[in-house]
């Protein structure tokens, strides 16, 4: 009935339209028409589906007494009230520019843009979907500098039933607060922290499968096979291995020997809102295989972590510790001599903030943070007399401020002091934000 | 009702839950829900932003339904969608004659990551909290670690529908 109505009020309107206009004029307003029955048709269809699908029609547009059209109006014209269709293509990011100024050396001070990170995803269907996140850190990458390009994510999701997922690609694994969620408005402080820098190599990606599921009462566990380190890469100095000796081998996608596997398993809860508690393990081969004196060697990495938001106040505290397995045959190689590899890493943080202050979308946010690493405790294979001193902990007091113009841009103060060593004491400035 | 949304509707059908099931769950003393569309304009949607403390998208544009009981108004079902952390989020909210929260639903979640939000917990928050500044982000309504982004779009998507339901018990 609704149709018949629809056709014979075009073809009065018709009828009305032709009379004293040209052919022309007659022609565009036919075509109009037609384009308003197609589409009335197309709704009809939706109208109908929708209807089939009901016990009861969906009634009429309902106009409450008490509803002044003054702020709502009902029965709005369909354009007002058109929904539209989520993109299939997303765009998102972030960056952060900071500067660093040690603070009995002033000669080193260092500005940079840190990180300018673009992520893009395109979603197939509302069950599978692709993301990536494509980074440029230093600003400038070329032969001369010392930027860096790299597929920090690039994956396939897919959700196999309501509460579990897979991730296929390469992509970050769920270990730590920071591997996941890393971008500068998530994080107290202009840096990284250490513990999650050094001995967790955020951002740590690997290739591989990944399955994720979670549960209505809170709980959400992780699990999955993945690329694992490459020890042939561990290098014969020590500066890089002592900052982070999971990130000198890390493989990060880029032609990734995958003759040793490694998996992960983590378990978190999030069952009382502000609280949470988890940890992972992570075990895998990291002598790919390759004719080295160590071929069984391996690489574990377990780690908890707890965050605690209360009233204004958010807690938070992780704890990690690493251990190479079957290294001392390449500690007592050549390689090894120069630099042997530890058979113990580890460290842990607790860090308090506060919400000082918030009107609007600003707010500061002031924080402390103590932080304990060591990332060569051990050693062994190495001959009598060879074996490397073990440094004491790397204690270190991080206290600042992020101010947030808005939730999603931040500027960052703080001042870290080195217990151990005030050479490395610094002050450090930052800009952040995601989209 | 603009049929056009419901295309919309039917293309991207919800995931995890119908609006027909969580009207159900959000107000299951309702024996009917009438649909109201509703609209406003620049100004009104200036008027929606101070009363709910957000920044209210240019196309906010909610479903309305009136739930009935008896012939009697016992609440509203409102659905909207905010954006996560890569995609956007379908939730229903249920409110009673009142305006005060009863529930929350998630309709549909396009992304693992911050897909907590889903968890019964976070979602309870909500309940029996009136006007949107008993909602307030993450003061009011905690967060979830790794999932802050969902947390608070939601919420204050929450808070907008609120404050839409505020007006409609008010009747201005």
């Amino acid at each position: 009935m609704i149709k018949h109505t629809c056709i014979a009020a075009a073809v009065l309107l018709v009828a009305q339209a032709s009379y004293g206009q040209t052919n022309s004029d007659v022609a565009a307003e036919m075509k109009q028409l037609r384009d308003e029955l197609r589409q009335l048709r197309l709704e009809m269809q939706a109208l109908k589906s929708q209807q089939n699908a009901k016990a009861e029609p969906v009634p009429a547009a309902v106009v409450p007494a008490s509803v002044s059209p003054a702020m709502v109006s009902a029965v709005a014209p369909p354009a007002a009230i058109q929904e539209a269709a989520p993109n299939a293509v997303s765009l998102f990011g972030y960056g952060e520019l900071n500067m660093t100024r040690p603070r009995h050396n002033a000669a080193d001070a260092v500005a940079t843009a840190r990180r300018g990170v673009l992520g893009f995803g395109y979603r197939f269907n509302d069950r599978t979907r692709f993301a990536a996140e494509l980074e440029i850190e230093n600003a400038v990458v070329s032969a001369g500098d010392q930027g860096e390009v790299a597929f920090e994510q690039l994956y396939v999701e897919h959700d196999i039933h309501e509460h579990l997922s897979a991730k296929m690609g390469l992509f970050l694994l769920p270990i730590g607060y920071m591997n996941e969620t890393h971008e500068p408005t998530r994080y107290m402080g202009v840096h990284r922290n250490l513990v999650e820098t050094a001995i967790i190599p955020t951002t740590w990606r690997e290739m591989g499968l990944g399955l994720r599921g979670t549960s209505d009462n809170g709980l959400r566990w992780d699990a999955g096979v993945v690329t694992s380190f490459d020890l042939t890469k561990w290098p014969t100095d020590s500066a890089q291995t002592k900052e982070s000796p999971l990130g000198a081998i890390h493989q990060e996608g880029q032609l990734a020997k995958a003759a040793s596997l490694a998996y992960y398993g983590v378990l978190n809860y999030d069952g009382i809102p502000g609280f949470n508690i988890g940890g992972s393990l992570f075990q895998g081969g990291i002598a790919q295989k390759q004719t080295i004196p160590s071929p069984n060697a391996s690489v574990t990495l377990a780690e908890v972590h707890t965050k605690w938001q209360v009233g204004a106040w958010d807690l938070a505290a992780l704890a990690a510790q690493g251990r190479f397995r079957d290294v001392g045959a390449f500690n007592a190689s050549a390689n090894g001599l120069n630099n042997p590899v530890p058979d113990q890493f580890r460290g842990w943080y607790a860090q308090a903030a506060y919400r000082l202050w918030r009107q609007g979308d600003y707010s500061l946010v002031p924080f402390a943070r103590y932080e304990r690493v060591n990332t060569a405790l051990s050693f062994s294979g190495l001959p009598v007399g060879l074996t490397p001193a073990v440094d004491p902990d790397t204690r270190v007091w991080t206290v600042g401020a992020n101010f947030y113009l808005h939730p999603q841009v931040v500027l960052k103060f703080d001042t870290q002091r080195y217990l151990n060593n005030s050479a490395y004491d610094r002050l450090n400035l930052g800009l952040g934000f995601h989209y | 009702m603009g049929m056009t949304s419901l295309m919309a509707e039917s293309v991207f059908a919800a995931v995890f839950m119908d609006i027909e099931q969580a009207q159900k769950v959000l107000c299951p003393s309702a024996d009917g829900f009438e649909l109201m569309p509703l609209s406003w304009d620049d100004n009104q949607l200036a008027t929606l932003a101070k009363l709910s403390d957000t920044r209210v998208p240019r196309h906010f544009n909610p479903k309305c339904w009136r739930a009935m009981a008896g012939g009697r108004a016992v609440g509203w079902v409102l659905s909207d969608r905010v954006a996560g952390k890569y995609d956007l989020i379908d939730y229903a909210a249920g409110f009673d004659a009142q305006g005060v929260a009863m529930g929350i639903e998630i309709l549909a979640y396009r992304e693992s990551h911050g897909a907590e939000i889903r968890q019964t917990g976070w979602r309870k928050q909500f309940v029996g909290k009136k006007g949107s500044a008993a909602m307030r982000f993450p003061d009011d309504i905690r967060n979830i670690s790794g999932a802050t982004l969902s947390c608070q779009h939601v919420t204050e998507g929450m808070q907008r529908l609120s404050a839409v339901v505020s007006l409609l018990t008010a009747g201005k």
